[in-house]
């Protein structure tokens, strides 16, 4: 292949995933209430989003969600990497590992549809509550994964030496390990915050009133209609998104910079 | 005599199909330089895992000052360990990991400051405080896990291959410092290593050890001018075997038909009708009269400064080792070589 054709493939191949998402972006700063003709540079639809107070208690509810769901999945993660990568073979080992890792490869309507289940038969009512619970569910293999694989890489001799110097097993691991573990954590944290901030069908299952979450939201604003409101909603998703993938390569690189 | 600092008692360790460690029993002394000699797998590092607390015996007990450690899990053991990769903790700075055991005893912050700044000079560490590990040479991270491991004062330090990582020119001279460091403190040190010349150097007692066995204890040069087996004798130094049937006997010594001749050895006590002696290369002299001769042609000659090793091909085949002056022999030269009934050592096969 020639350079050329190795350039212009390359194109084709950006164009086709970042093309959509570029006319997004730029769509929601047109000025024009139609969604395909272009009527000049505006920022008025983000005023009106400011001003739709139902758009507004969405994104709340998808922001604290993901906040607290990828706290809660990124701490149980780190528990449950230690118990595979620390425990040796203990009984109902497999079919820990089975339930850990089962969501990654689940389609997602069907862990949303169980999680409805069971939240109707352990008679949960509906709302903030069983959303951020199923999307800890969702992310936590995610987050087992990027934990573990840093784990078992870890000098074993050093939380040794730590305990040689008096610290307990668990001192030595929170003194030792975690440190070394910090950006592994920093990674699962983030990539569960995404998960659940870009969720839509686990959470039309499991959110009741009052917890609609962002996705939620546009999807059933959508059906009425493609408004650029919409867009600047879409927008802003993507760069919360986007940030909290920067501030994680940020992380990495300070890191690395040592 | 007071108490052993540590005392394993018929302890062994199997890791599945492998006898790690082989019904052991040893005494380290308070003050003193012992160290665990022995090829590589034979078992040291994990009988000095079992002191520290990291393995448990499967039979036998580990004394601590004369209390029974089996129930004593890492952190509580009053010994220290110089782990041999270091094993320096690369987050914190070196007066961060120094400092790490002195936080674990709750002492308060002046005397972690004046300890640390005591152990920094100790190790001649003066202004690496601040760096990480990944900013040092390999001596220093070295001098930092020493360091580290003596700051809180223990009565018995544990060193794993202390000098292992360490190129030729940096091991003896901290060979030196190590042997100062024991001295000036007065901790006894217990160091394993399969280096025989580091071995003899330093310690005040070795133990020999072999596919998890002790095979001989004792002061470095009872050790080089006794060895009681043929693994021994041959582990520790360079020497010459003669091996062959007992033909005759008296109260001081015993005739032995070889390849290369018949050979009288003192002896005390022997009574086998088949041995192995072994022979120093420094104790065979070529040329000079004694009471055994071998003769032989000099397959070659190592130089080594104030004296030469020379490699003699013997009528049988086999190859004599002969210190000799530099330039006393050349190779290709047919000469004998002589030595007497007590230069000699009886070993066990
Ligand atoms: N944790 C372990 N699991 C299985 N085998 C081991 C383990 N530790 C040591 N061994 C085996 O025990 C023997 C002695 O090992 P080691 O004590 O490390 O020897 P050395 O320190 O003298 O080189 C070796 O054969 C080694 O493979
Ligand atoms: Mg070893």
């Amino acid at each position: 292949m020639t350079m050329f054709a190795r350039r212009a493939a390359l194109l084709a191949g950006f164009l086709f995933l970042y093309a959509p998402i570029a006319l997004l972006v730029v769509y929601s700063f047109n000025a024009s209430r139609l969604v395909t003709v272009w009527g000049g540079f505006s920022t008025r639809w983000y005023g009106a989003l400011l001003a739709n107070e139902q758009m507004l208690a969405s994104a709340a509810t998808s922001l604290k969600v993901a906040a607290l769901s990828a706290a809660l999945s990124t701490v149980l993660a780190l528990m449950a990497a230690v118990a595979l990568e620390r425990f040796g073979r203990f009984g109902g080992r497999t079919l820990f590992v089975g339930a850990l890792f089962a969501p990654i490869v689940m389609p997602e309507i069907v862990l949303g549809l169980s999680l409805l289940l069971v939240f109707v038969a352990l008679d949960l009512p509906r709302g903030f509550w069983t959303v951020v619970a199923a999307h800890t569910t969702f992310s936590l293999g995610f987050a087992t994964v990027a934990i573990r694989a840093r784990l078992a890489t870890l000098d074993r001799s050093l939380e040794e030496a730590a305990q040689d110097l008096g610290a307990t097993p668990l001192a030595a691991f929170a003194h030792v390990a975690v440190p070394q573990l910090l950006p592994a954590i920093a990674g699962a944290y983030a990539m569960a915050f995404i998960l659940s901030l870009d969720d839509l069908v686990i959470a039309s299952f499991t959110s009741g009133p009052g917890s609609t979450t962002l996705p939620m939201r546009i999807y059933s604003q959508v059906r009425l209609g493609v408004s650029p409101e919409i867009n600047a909603a879409s927008t802003l998703l993507l760069a919360f998104g986007s940030l909290a993938l920067g501030a994680l390569a940020f992380v990495s690189w300070r890191r690395g910079e040592k | 005599m007071n108490d052993p600092v540590l005392r394993f008692d018929r302890v062994s360790k199997q890791f599945g199909a492998t006898r790690a460690v082989d019904d052991v029993s040893l005494e380290v002394r308070a003050g003193e330089f012992f160290a665990l000699l022995g090829p590589s797998g034979c078992g040291k590092t994990t009988l000095m895992r079992m002191a520290a607390g990291f393995e448990t015996p499967d039979t036998g007990a580990v004394f601590i000052d004369g209390a029974d450690m089996r129930a004593t899990p890492p952190h509580r053991r009053p010994v220290n360990m110089m782990f041999q990769s270091y094993a320096l903790f690369p987050h914190l700075t070196v007066a961060d990991n120094i400092a790490f055991g002195l936080k674990r005893m709750g002492v308060d912050r002046a005397t972690i400051v004046t300890r640390v700044a005591e152990m920094v000079r100790i190790a001649q560490l003066q202004g690496m405080e601040r760096r990480k590990p990944a900013q040092l040479s390999g001596g220093q991270r070295q001098r930092v896990a020493l360091a580290r491991a003596l700051a809180r004062g223990p009565k018995l330090l544990l060193l794993d291959e202390p000098l292992g990582a360490l190129d030729r020119k940096l091991r003896e001279e901290t060979q030196f410092e190590l042997m100062q460091i024991q001295k000036k403190l007065n901790v006894a040190f217990l160091v394993v290593t399969h280096d025989q010349d580091e071995a003899l150097a330093m310690a005040d007692r070795i133990a020999i050890m072999r596919a998890g066995r002790i095979e001989q204890l004792g002061a470095p040069g009872e050790i080089y001018a006794r060895p009681r087996t043929k693994f021994v004798a041959g582990f520790v130094g360079e020497t010459n075997f003669f091996e062959g049937r007992v033909i005759a006997r008296d109260a001081h010594a015993i005739r032995i038909e070889t390849p290369d001749g018949v050979i009288e050895i003192a002896h005390e006590g022997f009574s086998g009708d088949h041995a192995i002696v072994s022979v120093r290369p420094e104790r065979i002299a070529p040329g000079g009269a004694g009471r055994n001769s071998v003769a032989g042609e000099v397959q070659d000659v190592i130089f080594r400064g104030d004296h030469s090793l020379a490699r003699v091909r013997l009528s049988s085949g086999a190859l004599l080792r002969v210190a000799a002056d530099a330039g006393a022999l050349a190779q290709g030269a047919r000469a004998t070589f002589a030595f007497g009934a007590n230069d000699g050592v009886i070993v066990d096969g």
